[in-house]
C-alpha cells in the first residue's frame, strides 16, 4: 500500500521527465536492438562463411577421393576413337571457319523420392516437449488454402505460441543491463545527480530510468523489481566472471576449500548411472536419474595397509601401532560375531607377525610376505562381505583379476609417485583449498587408509594427511555406520527365490495387460518394495539402478543359461528383456569383447545390427534393404529416434499425419520414439501386412528399446517391411499410414 | 465396258502399285532406324571395340586356341614351364641339324618323266626301285645374312656350301626309293661369334638342271644334257633357320619348299614355316596368297625332312616315310591365328563347303503382308558383318545383340530361313546393372579405367518351391509363413542404393562400409561437448574431464556396471596422458571417487587405477607440469588469504627433513 503510493508519487513527481525518459528509453532500446541485430547478422554471416568453407573443403576432399578411385568419368577433351561416327554439333564462325565437336549423350537421371534431412543416431535421444511451434509447416499452397483450420488448430496446440512471435517486446537480462547502462551513460539534464554513483542506493535518475523502462515495458515488472534485478545481475558480473554457484576448478590456481558435497556436486548430479556418461542424452528427467547411493559401498574396500608406507607414515607415530592393533581387534571382535573364526586367527597371526617385526623400517624385504597375507586375508574378506552380492564380486574378480591373483589388497610401497620431493619441505605443509577438497573427496573412498590417500593426493605426506584427518574427524562418519547391514543371503534361499521369480514372470505374462510403463528407479528408503513401490505399481522389475537392496523381491534375477538365450527357456527372453550384463554371466552377456559372447539376447545393447542399404522402395518412397541375409528371428536393427512424451507425440503426429509420413513408434505408455529428426536407417522400413520383420519392445538395462527382428529368413537385397500396427503388447497407438501394396 | 473394265483394272493395278510403293516405303522406314542404329554400333565397336566376340561362350568357333592348358595351369608351375622351354630351346643348339631330302616334285612333269632309264642312276640311288627317278643335283648352302652397312644397298651375305646331294625327282609315293640323301649341319655354324655382324641364317637349296616342264621340243632329252647346255636352269629355295632374334623357327618335321628360278629367289613358307614374322616380312606375297598356293600346287617343290640329331649323318640314310599332313597340324603353331581371313578360315571354309550353308533372311512387316527376302551364303551378321562361324552362333548373336528385331529360325531343306520382324516390345529399357544407369555419360560398364566391382545378383530361372502337405493346419495360426511368401525371381542387389545422409548413389565398391558402423557420429560427439559447455555452474576443469570421459564411453559403448573398471583402465590407457597434460589430475581423482560413490568401482579399483595413472605421470615433463600447477595453487592460496587451518604440526618437522 505504502509502496504503491510512493511509486505513484514518484511518478507524479517525475511525470515531465518521464516522457523524456520514455523517449530516451525507446530510442536507446531501438539503438541497442539495432546493434544486436547487426551483430547477429554479422555472426550469421561469419557462420555461413565458415560453413561454406567447410562444405567446400569436404567437397574438395570428396572430389579427390573420387579421382583417386578412377571410377568416375571425366569428360576428356579428346574425342573418343569412334568419333567419326558420332553425332556432331557444328558451327561456322564469322570468319568462315567451321568448328565441330562430337555430341556426347548423357543418361537421364531418374529422380529419387523426397528426402527430409535427419541426423543419424544409434541410440535413443530424449528431447523435451516443445512449448512453441517452431515453424508453421509448409505443405504446398493448395493444402494451406484448402485447410486453413489445420494451421489454426496446430497453433492452438501450442497455446498460440509460435517461435519468433514475441520479438516486439523482447528484452532479456543482457539487453536489460545494457539498456540501463546506456541510459546511465547518457547525458542527464539534471546535473545535480551523479549518474555514475552505482554504489549509492537508488539515486533519483536510477529510479527514473527504471520507471521509464517499466513504463515502456509494463510486462517486465515494477520499477522496484527492475531495480532489484539490475543490481542482482550487475553484482554477479562485477564480483567475478564465474557465477556464484560454480565451484572453482580443483586443478586451477583458484581452488577453494569446500565441503565434499560441493566438490562432488557436478560429478554427482551430471553423471548418469545408467549410461555411464555425464549429462547423457537419454535420461534427461530427474526421476530417472538415480543419485549416488550412500548406503552401498562397492567392495572390496581398501584395508589400511599393514605396513608403513614410508618414513613419514602415520604408523610411525608413537602409539599408533598399538592403536591400529586395537582397532583391528575391535573389527575382529565384530567378525567373531559373524562366526568367522578362521579369519580372525589369520588376522591375529598377521598382527602378531607384524608386531614382531614392526620396528623394522626395511620395506624392501617385507612386501612379499605382506602381500601373501594380504591375499589370504582379503580372500576371506571378500567372501564374507560379498556373500550377499556374489555376482558383483565375480565380475570384479574378472576385472581385477590381475590384482586378485597377486595381491587383492595392494601393498603400500608400490611405486609411489609424488610431488613432495620437488618442493621445499616447508612448502608442502600448507593445506591449500584444493588439497583440503581433494582430501575430503578421497576420505570417503579410502576411509582410514591414510597411506593411500596421501599417495593419491601426491602433494602431502601420509603423516600430514593423518593429522589433517584428525582435525576433520568430527565431520566424518565412522566406517562402521556405512556398512551394509543386510544379512547375507543363503544359497538355498536363493534357489527358492529363483523358482519363485520364474513363476512370477509367468504370472506377469499371463495377466498381460496392454500397458507397459516406463521404468523409473525406485527410491524409498527403509521401505521394502511393496505395493507402494513405483516399480511394482508399474509392473516393472526393480533394476540395479533402484535404491532398494540387491535382494529385493521385485528384482529380476537374470538368467543362468549356458546357451544362446534365444528361446523361451531363457527367463530373460521370456520376460522380453535383454540379458543384463550385471545379472547374467553364464551366457557371457558381461563380456566386453563381443566375440566372446554366446548370448544372442544382447543385440540391442551391443548394437549388433545388420548392414542396411537405402534405395527407392518397391512400394512407396524410400525403402531399406538388407545387405547380407538374415535368419529367422535374427536381430536386424534397433528402431532409434527421439524419445518424446505421448502429448508431444500427439502434437507432432498431427503434422506428420498431414504430411502423410510418420516415423512415430510407441515405446510404452509414457513415451514415443520419433525417428523424424533423429534416427537410424531402419526408419525407412515400410509397412506391410505381410511383413518380413517384426518389432519388439524390449527392456534393455532399464530402458525400453525397440528391436526389429526377422520374421522369416531374409535374403540379401530384400526390402524390409514390418507391420506398423503390430507390437508385442499391442501398445502401438499411432498407426502409420497404411499404404496400398501388392503382394510381392 | 471392256475398256472400262480394263481401266478399272489398270486403275486398281496402279492403285496397288501405289499401295505397294507406300507399303514398301513404310517397310523401309520401319527397318531403317534400327538398321542405322546397328550400323552405327558396328562402326563404333570396330573403331573402339568393347569386347572381343571370341570371349562369348556361343562364339567358340572364333576362338582359335584351346584352353586346355588352363585347366592344368598352376601358378607354381610357371618356373618349371619356363625352364622346360629354355631347355628345349637350348637343345637344338647342341646338336646337328639333319636334312633328309625326300625329293623334288614337279607336277607339271608327267609321271613318266620320273622314271628314267636305269643308266641314269646315280650310285646314291637305291637299286631296288623298279624305275629309279631322275636325280637332281642339289646344293645346300648356308646363307648368312649380315647387318647392312650404311652404304650397302642390299644386305651383305656370306654363303657357305655345306654339301651337294643327288635328290630324286618326282619319286613315286608307292615305291619310294629306299634311301635318301642327307646333309648334316653342325649347329656351331649358326653361332654368332663365328662371323660377326650376322643377322640371320638362311638355308638355301639350289637345284641344278631342273627339267623344263613345258619344253615341247626337248621333252625327252636327258637332263644331264640340258644341264650342260643350260646353266640358267637353276632353282633355289630359301628357308630361314635363325632370324635376327636368334630364334629358330624350325621344329623337326617334313617341309616343303617351292623352288623358284634363281633370278627371283623367293622364300615361300608353307606349313609350319608360316610364321607371323614372315607374314609381316612379305606382305606383298601374302596379298597374292592364292597365287602362292597355286604355286605350291603347280610349281616345283622340294620336300625334305628336318631333324635335330645328336650326331651327324652323311651320305645316304633310309628314306623315311612321309608324314601325314593333317589340317589340324597346320594350325598347331600358336602364332598362326592371324587376322588375315584366308589363313584362319581354312578349316571353317572346308566345313562350310561340306554343308553348303545358305541362309535366307526374310524381312516381315505389317502382319507378314510385306516380305522381302535376301539370300546370303555365309555366316556373317547382316548388321555387324561379324563372322559367327556357325548357324547357332549367328542366331544367338542376332537374338542377343539386335533386340530391336525378332528373329525366328525356320529350318528348310538345304537352306536356313531366318524371319526378321520389328520387335514391338522393345522399349530401350536397360536390363543390366543398375549402377550403369547413373554413370555419366552412359557406358560405365564399358569404361576402361580398370576393373570395377559389381554387385552380385542372382536370377532364379527355375524355382520349384517345396509344397507343403495339405493339412488343416495351414488354416490355423500361420506359424511359419514361409510357404506363402513368394520370392521375387531376382535376388541380390539388383538396384541402386543411396547414401542415407547425402542421397548420393552408393557404388558397389563402397557397399561394404556401413554408415551406421560407429556409435559416435561426429555430430553427436560435438553435441555432447556443447551440452556440457552449456552449464554455467560447472567449472572448466570438470567440463574438460567430463567431455573426455563421455567421448570415451560413447566410443566404446560400455553396457554394464561390471565393465566400468575396464572402462577406467582403458580410459587411462587411451587418455591418461591427456588428463595429465591438461592438468586434470585432481578432477580425475574426484571423478573416480564419484564413480565409487555410485558403486561402480571399488576402493581397490580406484586405488589401482590411480596407481596406473601415476606410472604415466612418472615422466619428467608430467611431473614438472603438475608441480607448476601445484605451485600456482599454493601461491594463490598464500596471496588470497591466510589459511583457515593453520597447522602448527611439530611432527611434520621431524618427518619432512627425512624426505629425500
Amino acid at each position: 500500500m505504502e509502496k504503491d503510493t510512493k511509486n505513484r508519487k514518484s511518478i507524479d513527481d517525475k511525470n515531465k521527465v518521464s516522457i523524456e525518459w520514455k523517449k530516451k528509453v525507446k530510442s536507446e532500446y531501438m539503438r541497442l536492438r539495432q546493434i544486436k541485430r547487426h551483430k547477429r547478422a554479422d555472426e550469421i554471416k561469419v557462420a555461413w562463411n565458415e560453413n561454406r568453407k567447410r562444405m567446400a573443403e569436404t567437397l574438395q576432399e570428396e572430389e579427390k577421393h573420387w579421382q583417386e578411385r578412377k571410377v568416375l568419368w571425366h569428360c576428356s577433351s579428346e574425342p573418343p576413337l569412334h568419333h567419326s561416327v558420332m553425332k556432331k554439333a557444328e558451327i561456322t564462325t564469322s570468319d568462315g571457319e567451321p568448328q565441330s565437336k562430337p555430341i556426347r549423350m548423357i543418361n537421364a537421371v531418374t529422380p529419387i523420392p523426397t528426402m527430409y534431412t535427419w541426423a543419424p543416431i544409434q541410440q535413443n535421444f530424449m528431447v523435451e516437449d516443445e512449448t512453441v511451434l517452431h515453424n508453421i509447416p509448409y505443405m504446398g499452397d493448395e493444402i494451406l488454402e484448402q485447410d486453413g483450420a489445420f494451421i489454426e488448430e496446430l497453433i492452438k496446440n501450442y497455446d498460440g505460441k509460435v517461435h519468433g512471435d514475441e520479438s516486439s517486446g523482447f528484452i532479456d537480462d543482457e539487453l536489460f543491463v545494457e539498456l540501463v547502462d546506456a541510459l546511465l551513460a547518457a547525458p542527464v539534464e539534471d546535473p545535480k545527480k551523479d549518474p555514475k554513483s552505482k554504489t549509492e542506493k537508488a539515486p533519483d535518475p536510477f529510479i527514473g530510468i527504471f520507471q521509464a523502462i517499466s513504463a515502456v515495458f509494463p510486462d517486465k515488472g515494477s520499477p522496484e523489481e527492475l531495480k532489484d534485478k539490475y543490481f542482482e545481475l550487475t553484482d554477479r558480473s562485477h564480483l567475478s566472471t564465474l557465477p556464484p554457484e560454480c565451484t572453482p576448478n580443483i586443478d586451477g590456481p583458484k581452488a577453494q576449500s569446500v565441503p565434499r558435497e560441493q566438490t562432488m556436486h557436478s560429478f554427482h548430479t551430471l553423471f548418469c548411472r545408467r549410461c555411464f556418461k555425464y549429462d547423457c542424452f537419454l535420461h534427461r528427467l530427474q526421476a530417472s536419474h538415480p543419485g549416488p547411493s550412500s548406503q552401498k559401498r562397492k567392495g572390496p574396500d581398501l584395508k589400511p595397509f599393514a605396513e608403513p608406507c614410508g618414513t613419514s607414515c602415520y604408523m610411525n607415530l608413537d602409539g599408533m601401532k598399538e592403536k591400529l592393533v586395537a582397532e583391528k581387534a575391535n573389527e575382529e571382535a565384530e567378525e567373531k560375531e559373524k562366526n568367522e573364526k578362521e579369519k580372525e586367527k589369520e588376522k591375529e597371526k598377521q598382527e602378531q607377525e607384524k608386531a614382531a617385526n614392526g620396528e623394522e623400517k626395511d620395506d624392501k624385504m617385507k612386501p612379499s610376505k605382506v602381500r601373501k597375507h594380504g591375499s589370504l586375508d582379503s580372500g576371506n574378506e571378500a567372501s564374507s562381505e560379498d556373500s550377499n552380492d556374489s555376482m558383483k564380486t565375480k565380475e570384479l574378480k574378472r576385472c581385477n583379476s590381475k590384482t586378485e591373483a597377486g595381491k587383492e589388497q595392494p601393498s603400500s610401497n608400490s611405486s609411489c609417485f609424488s610431488l613432495i620431493g620437488s618442493v621445499a619441505p616447508e612448502d608442502h605443509i600448507e593445506w591449500t583449498g584444493a588439497d583440503q577438497s581433494l582430501f575430503r573427496a578421497l576420505q570417503k573412498v579410502f576411509l582410514n587408509n591414510f597411506c593411500a590417500i596421501a599417495q593419491t593426493m601426491i602433494t602431502k605426506t601420509c603423516l600430514q594427511v593423518y593429522e589433517f584427518a584428525q582435525k576433520e574427524a568430527a565431520d566424518i562418519p565412522s566406517e562402521e555406520s556405512l556398512k551394509d547391514h543386510t544379512p547375507p543371503r543363503k544359497k538355498k534361499k536363493k534357489h527358492r527365490l529363483w523358482s519363485m521369480h520364474c513363476r512370477k514372470i509367468q504370472l506377469k505374462k499371463d495377466s498381460s495387460s496392454n500397458h507397459v510403463y516406463n521404468f523409473v528407479p525406485c527410491d524409498h528408503p527403509n521401505q521394502p518394495c511393496d505395493q507402494n513401490c513405483p516399480c511394482v505399481g508399474a509392473q516393472n522389475f526393480c533394476e540395479k539402478f533402484c535404491q532398494c537392496s540387491s535382494d529385493c523381491q521385485n528384482r529380476f534375477p537374470g538368467c543362468r543359461c549356458k546357451a544362446q538365450c534365444n528361446t523361451k527357456q531363457c527367463p530373460c527372453y521370456l520376460a522380453v528383456r535383454e540379458c543384463d550384463p550385471d545379472l547374467c554371466q553364464m551366457c557371457g552377456a558381461d563380456q566386453f569383447d563381443t566375440t566372446k559372447i554366446t548370448c544372442r539376447n544382447v543385440s540391442v545393447q551391443r548394437g549388433q545390427h545388420k548392414h542396411l542399404l537405402m534405395a527407392p522402395s518397391d512400394v512407396a518412397g524410400w525403402g531399406i534393404f538388407l545387405k547380407e541375409s538374415a535368419q529367422k528371428n535374427e536381430f536386424i536393427s534397433e528402431y532409434c529416434g527421439e524419445i518424446i512424451s505421448q502429448d508431444e507425440a500427439d502434437r507432432r503426429g498431427k503434422v506428420y499425419d498431414k504430411y502423410m509420413c510418420s516415423f512415430l513408434f510407441n515405446l510404452n505408455n509414457d513415451f514415443v520414439v520419433d525417428a523424424t529428426r533423429k534416427g537410424n536407417k531402419i526408419r525407412f522400413a515400410n509397412h506391410s501386412i505381410n511383413p518380413n520383420c517384426y518389432a519388439k519392445v524390449m527392456m534393455v538395462n532399464g530402458d525400453h528399446r525397440i528391436g526389429i527382428f526377422a520374421k522369416r529368413a531374409i535374403l540379401p537385397g530384400e526390402e524390409l517391411f514390418f507391420d506398423y500396427r503390430y507390437g508385442p503388447t499391442e501398445q502401438l497407438k499411432f498407426v502409420g499410414i497404411e499404404r496400398e501394396m501388392e503382394f510381392l | 465396258m471392256p475398256p472400262k473394265k480394263r481401266d478399272k483394272d489398270s486403275d486398281s493395278a496402279a492403285k496397288s502399285v501405289q499401295m505397294d510403293q507406300m507399303n514398301h516405303e513404310l517397310f523401309l522406314q520401319a527397318f531403317e532406324k534400327p538398321t542405322q542404329i546397328y550400323r552405327f554400333l558396328k562402326t563404333r565397336s570396330q573403331l573402339s571395340p568393347i569386347f572381343l566376340p571370341r570371349t562369348l561362350s556361343y562364339m567358340r568357333t572364333r576362338m582359335s586356341r584351346t584352353h586346355k592348358a588352363r585347366k592344368e595351369f598352376k601358378v607354381n608351375g610357371i618356373l618349371a614351364q619356363v625352364v622346360a622351354r629354355k631347355k628345349k630351346e637350348a637343345a637344338p643348339m647342341a646338336d646337328f641339324m639333319t636334312i633328309t631330302f625326300l625329293g623334288v616334285y614337279d607336277k607339271k612333269l608327267e609321271p613318266a618323266r620320273c622314271f628314267r632309264t636305269p643308266d641314269q642312276q646315280d650310285e646314291n640311288n637305291a637299286a631296288s626301285a623298279p624305275a629309279a627317278p631322275e636325280l637332281i643335283k642339289l646344293e645346300t648352302i648356308l646363307h648368312k645374312v649380315c647387318h647392312k652397312k650404311r652404304k650397302d644397298v642390299t644386305s651383305p651375305g656370306l654363303q657357305v656350301v655345306l654339301g651337294e646331294s643327288q635328290v630324286p625327282l618326282n619319286p613315286s609315293e608307292e615305291h619310294p626309293p629306299p634311301q635318301a640323301p642327307t646333309v648334316s649341319i653342325p649347329t656351331e655354324s649358326f653361332t654368332r661369334a663365328s662371323s660377326n655382324m650376322v643377322k640371320s641364317f638362311n638355308l638355301m637349296l639350289k637345284a641344278f638342271d631342273m627339267p623344263q616342264p613345258n619344253n615341247d621340243t626337248e621333252n625327252a632329252e636327258p637332263a644331264a644334257k640340258r644341264r650342260r647346255r643350260d646353266d640358267s636352269n637353276v632353282y633355289t629355295a630359301e628357308l630361314l633357320l635363325f632370324d635376327k632374334n636368334n630364334h629358330c623357327n624350325l621344329v623337326a618335321g617334313d617341309y616343303e619348299l617351292s623352288l623358284k628360278k634363281l633370278e627371283a629367289p623367293v622364300r615361300i613358307p608353307k606349313g609350319r614355316v608360316n610364321t607371323w614374322d614372315k607374314a609381316m616380312e612379305v606382305p606383298v606375297e601374302l596379298n597374292k596368297g592364292s597365287g602362292q598356293l597355286e604355286l605350291f600346287r603347280t610349281g616345283p617343290v622340294i620336300k625334305f625332312r628336318l631333324n635335330w640329331a645328336s650326331e651327324p649323318s652323311s651320305g645316304m640314310v633310309e628314306r623315311p616315310r612321309m608324314l601325314e599332313a593333317s589340317p589340324s597340324e597346320s594350325t598347331t603353331d600358336k602364332e598362326n591365328s592371324t587376322p588375315s581371313a584366308d589363313g584362319q578360315n581354312n578349316v571353317v571354309a572346308k566345313k562350310k563347303e561340306a554343308q553348303k550353308m545358305h541362309i535366307v533372311y526374310q524381312f516381315l512387316y505389317n502382319n507378314n503382308s510385306r516380305q522381302q527376302t535376301e539370300a546370303c551364303d555365309d555366316l556373317h551378321c547382316p548388321w555387324c558383318s561379324l563372322h559367327c562361324g556357325n548357324l547357332y552362333a549367328l542366331l544367338k548373336h542376332l537374338k542377343l545383340n539386335h533386340p530391336r528385331f525378332c528373329f525366328t529360325y525356320v529350318p528348310l531343306p538345304d537352306v536356313a530361313r531366318i524371319d526378321i520382324c520389328i520387335n514391338e516390345c522393345f522399349d530401350g529399357s536397360y536390363a543390366g546393372n543398375a549402377i550403369d544407369m547413373i554413370a555419366q555419360p552412359p557406358g560405365l560398364a564399358f569404361s576402361r579405367d580398370g576393373p570395377v566391382r559389381r554387385t552380385c545378383i542372382t536370377n532364379v530361372l527355375v524355382c520349384r518351391p517345396k509344397r507343403p502337405t495339405p493339412s488343416m493346419a495351414e488354416f490355423l495360426e500361420p506359424d511359419d509363413p514361409d510357404f506363402e511368401n513368394q520370392r521375387s525371381y531376382t535376388t541380390g542387389h539388383n538396384r541402386l542404393y543411396h547414401h542415407t545422409t547425402t542421397c548420393l548413389p552408393i557404388f558397389p565398391k563402397e557397399m561394404d562400409e556401413d554408415s551406421e558402423g560407429e556409435n559416435d557420429p561426429p555430430w553427436l560427439q560435438k553435441k555432447t561437448m556443447m551440452m556440457i559447455d552449456e552449464f554455467t555452474d560447472v567449472n572448466e576443469g570438470e567440463k574438460e574431464l567430463m567431455k573426455m570421459w563421455n567421448l570415451h564411453v560413447m566410443k566404446h559403448g560400455y553396457v554394464g556396471d561390471c565393465q566400468i573398471p575396464l572402462a577406467v583402465e582403458m580410459f587411462i590407457e587411451a587418455k591418461g596422458d591427456e588428463v595429465l597434460a591438461k592438468n586434470l589430475y585432481r578432477n580425475f581423482v574426484v571423478h573416480m571417487s564419484s564413480l565409487f560413490d555410485f558403486g561402480l568401482i571399488s576402493a581397490v579399483g580406484v586405488y589401482t587405477s590411480l596407481q596406473k595413472l601415476h606410472e604415466l605421470a612418472n615422466r619428467q615433463e608430467c611431473k614438472m607440469e603438475l608441480a607448476s600447477c601445484w605451485k600456482a595453487q599454493r601461491d594463490h592460496w598464500h596471496a588470497c588469504q591466510k589459511p583457515p587451518v593453520l597447522s602448527p604440526n611439530p611432527p611434520t618437522t621431524t618427518a619432512a627433513p627425512e624426505k629425500n
